[in-house]
């Protein structure tokens, strides 16, 4: 009779692997992958939801046969007019023929119109779809997402995975987008009161995607013309041709749920700088010796910046200690910055060109756009007993009169595979 | 060698496992909306206040004859018509959780892992192995726990640190005192309930060969589980911060599909996922074993096992009675979790109190 009974038991047990496959199994080869989703308002109320799914490869493609004759398309984009997210993904499923799905998605990108005018009512609706990871970068473009979708045009890279996960890692273009720009880190900031959320500035290029982009060439040269910084640019603006009509460069800053403006590449650094989130990047600055003059350095943080706040009634003061380092590794100048007393002359440069950036910056976004991008209220909450009393207190609006202080070293560390700099023969004396 | 017993490992894996397996419902967010920032002090007072299960179910057992459980002894102390009605009383405590969390769980289930299954099977799928388990037995339960307690809390401890790694506020526990002092200590007492389940120690410790093994494997108990749901709790207010934290679903889940180190390591919940519902097994086949357990001794049956599938049945009837998810969860949390101390620490405190008056009297009139 136990036997029975046991074997009865095992029955239903030993089927249970079986059922998994019953409502929810869904084979690779039948869903369609959708890498971003783009976001633009409607014409009634509603928005027009942009998708680039990535192309399939055919099964004979897959098994390593044959890819001749076959498109070099790696997305597949389309858009489709709708009050929320979930109900475009419905409706563009009448004319897809997979199951599109959003686990494999990389970038949730805003349309700039969309982020000025306010992003919560799109943010809340697809925090609550379960395919969604906060992982998901976002992104915010200059002109329209649609637009940025259909740039996704990788030229070297074939797999769009890939060609995602390296354009949106700070440390691999180095370092000019927000340290953090995930859908977490994104929600969490927009969440609480006064901080400023920051997202990955981009544009799309048509002039590059045309081959209409054209550098101009150095017959006006003009030898007394300061040389520019490529990193003071937004995106969309850097001179180039060729390669991906689209530009990771900078961030877009946000006030409450509305964009505040856009920062350079320069101020982002800057940002990251005072954030605690510095990732190791070239930097140009002006050659103390010759101020037309560029000269790069290769910067890094010696340690996370030291942030100290103090509240006297309303009034919050902020003091930034940061504490930088860094190798020469291009420069004009004739001067020899190995020699002690032009290290010295190099460094003091280089703290007063930074303190002034980031000067600008903190202007910028604390007194022209009232947003704390730096969690400072994050800080000040600490001096508060209860939520009820931080609530009250209204960060927001005093985070314009709140006063900085900036403590900022650099010290050079090394001067590249050269001491002094190459001279002419000529000149030797 | 003696047999029907089981070892202070098995006995603290138990409870370990029937009180942990709240961490992965939404029990860390119901702590943020009690106590904002503050809700880490809910879960530490809740934690301090544990042992106060374990000293009555001990000085409850201490006043009767040897070898009684929890409900022989409270029958014994009350005598058959109080002590049948405070056993009903506990055994609608187990059956409750049983139910609840059986119906939370497939909730999850439903909603983030198996999102076209209709719930029926899912809840069905997780009671056949449920009555299996319970069938088995508390030797079969404590085994199996003792097994699987080293993977559930280190899976716990590996998300806790990936969520960390990824993201992380230094500042989320400002200000201190959350949704203000006098609220986040009163919440700390009602939330002790957090620990009622260690009431399961009513059967455990008549089943420890030794007496002096009863303390032992209750103070195991207590330290893994409260620094389980301590650090669960104080770890998830860094990574999704107030308020960020009282808007997610089921934050163990949320945090370890946050879990992201570059290309190759993301996507992890659906490895812990099967330590996660062996835990959620484990729990509700305690929870029907104990149901099942304190039916049989109310209605003086000799053996346990006839009960456990019907009671498997009413399981399933009621836990599609909650309306929602929503309805669910707030049961849970507005019952259980509101008043389960008064059956966890208050009926096994009064019980022992009486237990000692009643020995007092017998010691005068010998």
């Amino acid at each position: 009779m136990k036997r029975l009974l046991r074997a009865f038991l095992c029955l239903p047990i030993a089927s249970l692997p079986l059922l998994s496959g019953c409502w929810d199994r869904l084979d690779p080869e039948n869903m369609a992958f959708i890498m971003a989703v783009g976001v633009d308002p409607g014409p009634s109320n509603d928005f027009i939801y942009t998708f680039a799914v990535a192309m399939p490869k055919s099964s004979n493609a897959a098994a390593g046969g044959d890819t001749s004759g076959g498109s070099d398309k790696i997305v597949d984009v389309f858009s489709q007019e709708a009050s929320n997210l979930t109900a475009a993904l419905m409706t563009s499923q009448s004319y897809v023929a997979r199951r599109l799905t959003l686990i494999h998605s990389k970038v949730f990108v805003l349309g700039e119109s969309l982020a000025r005018k306010g992003i919560m009512p799109v943010m809340g609706e697809v925090v609550r779809n379960d395919e969604f990871r906060r992982t998901v970068n976002v992104i915010t473009t200059k002109g329209r997402a649609d637009t940025f979708i259909h740039s996704i045009k990788p030229r070297m890279e074939k797999d769009i995975n890939l060609w995602f996960e390296l354009e949106l890692d700070p440390h691999n273009i180095g370092a000019v987008t927000p340290h953090h720009s995930r859908f977490h880190d994104f929600i969490v900031d927009m969440e609480q009161p006064g901080t400023g959320a920051t997202t990955i500035l981009s544009a799309a290029r048509s002039d590059i995607e045309k081959g209409k982009a054209r550098i101009p060439d150095g017959s006006s040269e003009n030898r007394d013309t300061a040389q520019p910084m490529t990193e003071d640019e937004y995106a969309g603006e850097p001179h180039r041709s060729g390669e991906t009509p689209i530009d990771f460069f900078g961030s877009a800053v946000y006030r409450g749920q509305r964009m505040a403006g856009f920062l350079t590449a320069y101020e982002t650094v800057m940002l990251n700088m005072l954030r605690g989130e510095f990732e190791k990047t070239t930097l140009e600055f002006r050659d103390p010796s010759e101020k037309k003059l560029t000269m790069s350095i290769i910067m890094s943080a010696q340690k996370k910046p030291d942030i100290r706040i103090e509240r006297r009634g309303d009034e919050v003061q902020v003091f930034f200690k940061v504490r930088m380092e860094g190798d020469l590794i291009g420069s004009f100048s004739e001067l020899d910055y190995t020699l002690p007393r032009n290290q010295v002359m190099l460094e003091a440069s280089v703290e007063e060109q930074l303190r002034e950036r980031a000067s600008k910056m903190l202007d910028k976004t604390m007194h022209q756009w009232s947003t704390d991008c730096f969690h400072i209220g994050n800080r000040v909450r600490r001096t508060f007993p209860t939520l009820k009393e931080w609530y009250a207190y209204k960060w927001r609006d005093h985070i314009k009169d709140a006063k900085y202080r900036l403590d900022i070293r650099f010290q050079m560390r090394r001067h590249g595979d050269q001491v002094g700099p190459a001279v002419e023969g000529d000149k030797m004396n | 060698m003696n047999t029907h017993h089981i070892g202070v490992r098995e006995a603290a894996s138990i409870g370990i496992i029937f009180i942990i397996a709240k961490i992965f419902l939404p029990f860390q967010r119901s702590l943020a909306e009690s106590g904002g920032t503050a809700g880490w002090i809910i879960a530490l007072i809740a934690a301090l206040l544990c042992p106060l299960t374990w000293w009555a179910i001990r000085g409850v057992l201490r006043h009767a004859s040897g070898g009684s459980t929890l409900i022989e002894a409270t029958e014994e102390i009350w005598g058959p018509w109080l002590g049948t009605a405070w056993n009903l009383v506990y055994f609608s405590f187990f059956f409750a959780i049983t139910f609840l969390v059986l119906r939370e769980f497939s909730e999850l289930l439903a909603s983030d892992i198996l999102p076209r299954t209709p719930m029926n099977i899912i809840m069905i799928a997780m009671l056949i192995p449920i009555a299996v388990v319970a069938y088995a037995g508390l030797e079969g339960i404590g085994r199996f726990c003792w097994s699987a307690a080293g993977l559930i809390v280190a899976s716990v401890v590996v998300v806790l640190l990936g969520g960390l790694m990824t993201h992380f506020e230094p500042n989320a526990l400002q200000p201190f005192w959350g949704t203000g002092r006098t609220r986040v200590l009163s919440l700390g007492l009602v939330k002790s309930s957090l620990f009622s389940e260690m009431l399961v120690f009513g059967f455990l410790l008549p089943r420890l060969r030794k007496k002096g093994q009863w303390g032992k494997a209750a103070w195991w108990c207590m330290g893994v589980s409260a620094f389980t749901i301590f650090i669960t709790t104080f770890v998830y207010l860094f990574v999704f911060p107030y308020p960020t934290a009282v808007r997610l679903n089921v934050p163990m889940f949320e945090l370890s599909r946050l879990v992201i180190f570059g290309r190759w390591i993301q996507r992890l919940e659906s490895v812990f996922l099967i330590a996660w519902l062996i835990c959620a097994v484990m729990k509700l086949a305690i929870g029907l074993y104990c149901s099942a357990a304190t039916l049989s001794q109310v209605m003086k049956l000799p053996k346990i096992q006839p009960v456990i599938f019907p009671l498997a049945l009413l399981v399933y009837a009621c836990s599609i009675i909650p309306g929602s998810e929503m309805e669910a969860v707030s049961w849970d949390g507005q019952f259980l979790r509101t008043y389960g101390s008064l059956v966890s620490i208050g009926i096994p405190m009064l019980t022992w109190l009486l237990g000692m008056i009643r020995t007092k009297l017998k010691g005068r009139q010998a």
